[in-house]
């Protein structure tokens, strides 16, 4: 038991680290939600004021509903996409790790600059789009066309290295229930359909945990893009929080929809998860 | 799946992921092709044309303007060296206690540690914020790299599967020997994992240079980082694209080069991390 | 072994950075004053007039740094909550209260002797009295907006100068001068106006006038013009017919008279900048703006320019005169250099360079008359700018939690102006919304 403690301290530093920066972070924007602060003098308790505004506030429904959109364009776009590229990169040919490594490019990028980028090539004036066409193109500042935007945006940084996860999960599967399914007559499209598909289910719901994970704190590309989008189509939660923290300045409420995002993504990971570990008993 | 070429894609498939990859780097190469233009010629001529007299205005203009790019530049660097002198080694020391440990609750514990890589990240802004403006580090390059210092769960995470798949019979042997679990670790299982480690350095580098809400709500004036400098010179010269795709290359560029020269090694052990 | 040599790296970077650091701290000052602002223009004035107090006082050394409007009230709000900001910074009406009610302002009518104030405009230090003290030094003060023309499309469109003198604006005819010049200035790519057979509204490559959700350079004075308000003290009270009158007829230079780009590009917050760059493009022939942009049109225009008066509308032509103070830290270390470089900035030898290098109007009296001379030495006449005053003003945005009710406004006129909500709904919510905001 002596060398058990022993290596045991050595997770102690890191183990502080999430008690104090991970855990202890979500004690206090539970109480800070109940308190109303400026920044420049004190919180001062207000107990569930800023959940009835929040609740009565169209500005937050909105919000949730433009989350809730981005949500559900981004990360089926990201699975679906990630999972068509990774079927031939997982195949071992010249190249294959090349590719692989290009397509995780832009993951390494800082997001806010990729939405910089982006931000430039969909501008109305001077913007790649643009000039290359001829006449103003101007869905940026379209609702549904901001949302498109942000999605590809969004999208286009994350499907290499989503796909990573998709390529060692196709590697795990043996070659003989492919041969199989070969010997039975069954094409290749059909293959993947009855015989992959199912099989990859556990790191399909892995990879949605992660992929939602992400979206649900995408900040940057959004701010570069749009900065909370034309008539609220891309003020997801993320946005508003800073928004209501550091530009009006009402914390208690950044707090309180704070609150409401780390539940939300709680009760989402939690269904999430349950499908991996159902599929996992497969 | 054994096909007549085993492992050659058919063409269409080589179309699709050649595709694939020049839509990857494209926006890249059309930021630096339009950092190196002037004004004026990029007003004159297609976006994807090849400037004719390639000039560094747009970048001197960004590091030396009023945006203090340059200065940003060297806060992110010293963030970054900060944190792999503490993060990681902290982080190694974790993994390797959750990889070859036996002591009570290891399991529930590390369970722990992976559960936090699922809290998104904007929603704990507003609380340690709070947290470290009441420490009185609001403002100070301390703010940039405190919530860090003490490991990453993700490099943790990546660590730990590395570390258990280190022979037992290596580190029992030196247990046997009298080596302390310090010794043994720092000696045999990090030589043992050089590559993931490399890795684990560079996703370190990498986070903390493209991180941007956490410093541009704490850092205020004194401390911007590169993200917080590039978003700044996006607003200040809105519309001069020339220099907003030069703050942009110089925000992204360095770590792409980086990233280029280790590629290999980084989508190797990616690619391990969820088998 | 690796970790061990990448990790001596990372010491010796920090040592060489730290070296760096502090080799860059000017060890000849032992005082460092520095001061914050949010135009490029002026501190490159300030720059100039800083050297010249640095040769009268040079135990103290002034460092002038710029931030971007779009993260300035930010940055300023958690920079003086984390007690790091710079000794002097630039505050406007609309978000100085919040400071000065929570004590980080330093008191101007105590710091600064009592005849300072009678150097400065009026209006200005009206503006940023509180609780019967004084916030700020003035350092700026606007003229009155006015109408940047192009003169070659005026040229053009067979239309002189003078001919602008006479726009006005009138709700209830449908006749009036503004939509009928304007319309007149508006031209697609072949030539077309709105009023001609064929104009294309999607191809216009010249616009008349610049309408838009632009609180400080159109909306305040088209309310004001027409008898309605914006604020009354704190409150919101532009719900009125006259204010509705008002809006609805801006909206509809847009969307209905089609002489002004589409709302989608001119909304704030993305669209701040929009017609300012259309007008230097040479694609609007009618500018409206402020003096804030002159400096802006002068150094990049390839045509020749001028100066108008706004439209006048039923009531007369009323526009909003705002003013821009240097505030002091409270919590600054050096109080006695500070209040030295406060007082300079409001004496007429500190504000000259602002005017003189052309970048805005000093509100220090005596230093007004470079302004005036820079602009008559360029050819460019801004006396319509001024003129203007002489009919009185609306009052300007002002309050304590006015960040706030802008957030809460702001998309409610965006929408307005996007067609989304009609004018008398949209005015309703905005000024309840707003109103709500503020409590």
């Amino acid at each position: 038991m002596g060398k058990g403690t022993g290596v045991a301290l050595l997770a102690l530093p890191s183990t502080l680290g999430i008690v104090l920066f991970a855990l202890l972070p979500v004690c206090v924007v539970l109480w800070l939600s109940l308190t109303q602060w400026d920044l420049l003098g004190v919180p001062e308790f207000v107990g569930l004021q800023n959940y009835t505004t929040m609740f009565g506030s169209e500005v937050f429904w909105g919000s949730l509903v433009a989350t809730s959109v981005l949500l559900c364009v981004v990360v089926p776009a990201e699975l679906i996409l990630a999972l068509l590229i990774a079927v031939p990169l997982s195949r071992k040919f010249r190249g294959a790790t090349l590719i692989r490594s290009i397509l995780v490019v832009p993951w390494v990028a800082a997001p806010i600059a990729i939405g910089v980028i982006w931000s430039w090539i969909v501008a109305p004036d001077g913007g790649l789009v643009s000039q290359l066409v001829g006449s103003r193109i101007d869905w940026i500042n379209d609702p549904s066309g901001a949302v498109a935007i942000v999605a590809i945006a969004i999208v286009w940084t994350n499907v290499g290295y989503l796909s990573l996860f998709f390529i060692a999960g196709l590697n795990t599967i043996p070659q003989e229930i492919g041969e199989a399914a070969m010997l039975d007559g069954a094409g290749s499209a059909r293959r993947f359909v009855s015989v992959t598909l199912p099989l990859m289910r556990p790191t399909v719901y892995f990879v949605a945990v992660i992929a939602v994970a992400q979206q649900a704190s995408a900040f940057d590309q959004i701010w570069a893009l749009t900065g909370g989008g034309p008539s609220g189509a891309t003020d997801v939660v993320a946005i508003k929080i800073f928004a209501n923290a550091f530009q009006t300045f009402d914390l208690g409420g950044a707090s309180a929809l704070s609150l409401v995002l780390l539940l939300a993504l709680f009760v989402l990971t939690l269904l999430l998860a349950r499908r991996v570990g159902a599929s996992h008993g497969h | 799946m054994v096909t007549k070429n085993a492992g050659a894609p058919a063409q269409a498939t080589y179309l699709l992921l050649s595709v694939s990859a020049a839509a990857a780097v494209a926006p890249f190469l059309l930021s630096v092709l339009t950092a190196v233009k002037s004004p004026a010629e990029f007003t004159a001529s297609s976006p994807l044309s090849a400037p004719i007299s390639p000039t560094w205005d747009n970048f001197i203009e960004v590091i030396t303007g009023p945006m203090g790019f340059g200065a940003a530049i060297g806060n992110t660097t010293l963030a970054a060296a900060v944190l792999v002198a503490t993060q990681v080694p902290l982080s190694i020391m974790a993994a390797y206690a959750f990889a070859t440990g036996r002591f009570a609750g290891r399991d529930f514990l590390f369970g722990t540690f992976v559960a936090t890589l699922l809290i998104p990240p904007t929603a704990l802004i507003v609380p340690l914020y709070f947290m470290v403006s009441q420490a009185g580090l609001a403002g100070t390059f301390a703010a940039l790299i405190v919530p860090y210092v003490l490991g990453s769960p993700f490099a943790i995470f990546l660590l730990r599967q590395h570390f258990a798949a280190i022979p037992r019979d290596t580190i029992d042997a030196a247990r046997i020997d009298g080596a302390s679990e310090w010794m043994i670790l720092w000696r045999i299982a990090v030589p043992l994992c050089r590559p993931t480690i490399a890795v684990v350095i560079f996703i370190t580098v990498v986070t903390q240079w493209n991180s941007f809400i956490w410093p541009r709500v704490v850092g205020g004036l004194d401390w911007q980082t590169v993200a917080v400098a590039t978003a700044a010179v996006q607003s200040q010269y809105r519309g001069n694209w020339t220099v907003v795709m030069a703050a942009a290359t110089l925000a992204t560029i360095p770590l792409l080069t980086l990233f280029a020269v280790l590629q290999g090694q980084i989508t190797k052990s990616l690619v391990l991390m969820e088998a | 072994m690796l970790l061990a040599r990448v990790i001596s790296i990372c010491m010796m970077s920090c040592l060489v950075a730290g070296v760096f650091g502090c080799a860059s701290v000017d060890a000849r000052a032992s005082t460092n004053v520095t001061v914050r602002l949010w135009d490029q223009k002026v501190a490159e004035a300030y720059r100039a007039s800083f050297d010249k107090f640095e040769a009268l006082h040079p135990e103290i050394r002034v460092d002038v740094r710029v931030v971007p409007w779009s993260d300035y009230w930010t940055l300023l709000r958690t920079d003086i909550a984390s007690g790091a900001v710079d000794d002097i910074f630039w505050v406007n009406a609309a978000n100085y209260r919040p400071y000065a009610d929570s004590g980080d302002l330093v008191d101007i009518s105590e710091a600064l002797p009592a005849d300072a104030e009678s150097a400065w405009t009026p209006q200005v230090v009206a503006q940023y009295t509180h609780g019967g003290r004084l916030w700020g030094v003035p350092q700026l003060t606007d003229p009155g907006i006015g109408i940047l023309y192009n003169a070659n499309h005026l040229r053009e469109a067979g239309l002189s100068p003078e001919a602008l003198n006479a726009l006005y604006w009138d709700p209830r005819s449908k006749g009036d001068s503004l939509r009928a010049i304007a319309k007149t200035l508006t031209l697609d790519i072949n030539g077309l106006n709105p009023e001609s057979v064929g104009f294309d509204p999607s191809k216009v490559r010249q616009w008349g006038y610049s309408a838009s959700n632009d609180l400080n350079a159109i909306l305040l004075q088209f309310l004001g013009s027409n008898g309605a308000s914006w604020q009354q003290g704190d409150s919101f009270t532009f719900d009125t017919s006259a204010g509705r009158e008002a809006l609805q007829y801006v909206v509809d230079l847009i969307a209905v008279e089609g002489v002004a780009p589409p709302a989608s590009d001119t909304n704030p917050p993305t669209g701040n900048d929009a017609a300012l760059r259309l007008f230097l493009e040479g694609r609007l022939a009618l500018f409206q703006t402020g003096a804030y942009n002159l400096a802006n049109v002068q150094e990049s225009v390839a045509f020749d320019w001028g100066v108008a008066e706004i439209p006048v509308g039923p009531l007369g032509a009323i526009s909003v005169t705002n003013g821009v103070v240097a505030a002091g830290w409270a919590g600054t270390e050096h109080p006695t250099a500070q209040r030295e470089v406060l007082g300079w900035l409001g004496s007429v030898e500190g504000s000259k360079p602002i005017g003189s290098h052309g970048a805005a109007l000093p509100a220090v009296l005596g230093a007004q008359s470079e302004y005036f001379e820079y602009w008559r030495s360029n050819g460019v006449d801004i006396s319509p700018m001024l003129d203007v005053l002489g009919n009185g003003s609306i009052q300007a945005p002002r309050g304590n939690r006015y960040a706030a009710a802008e957030e809460a406004y702001r998309p409610i006129f965006n929408q307005i102006f996007l067609g989304d909500l009609t004018v008398s709904a949209g005015l309703r919510a905005a000024q309840a919304a707003a109103n709500d905001a503020i409590e």
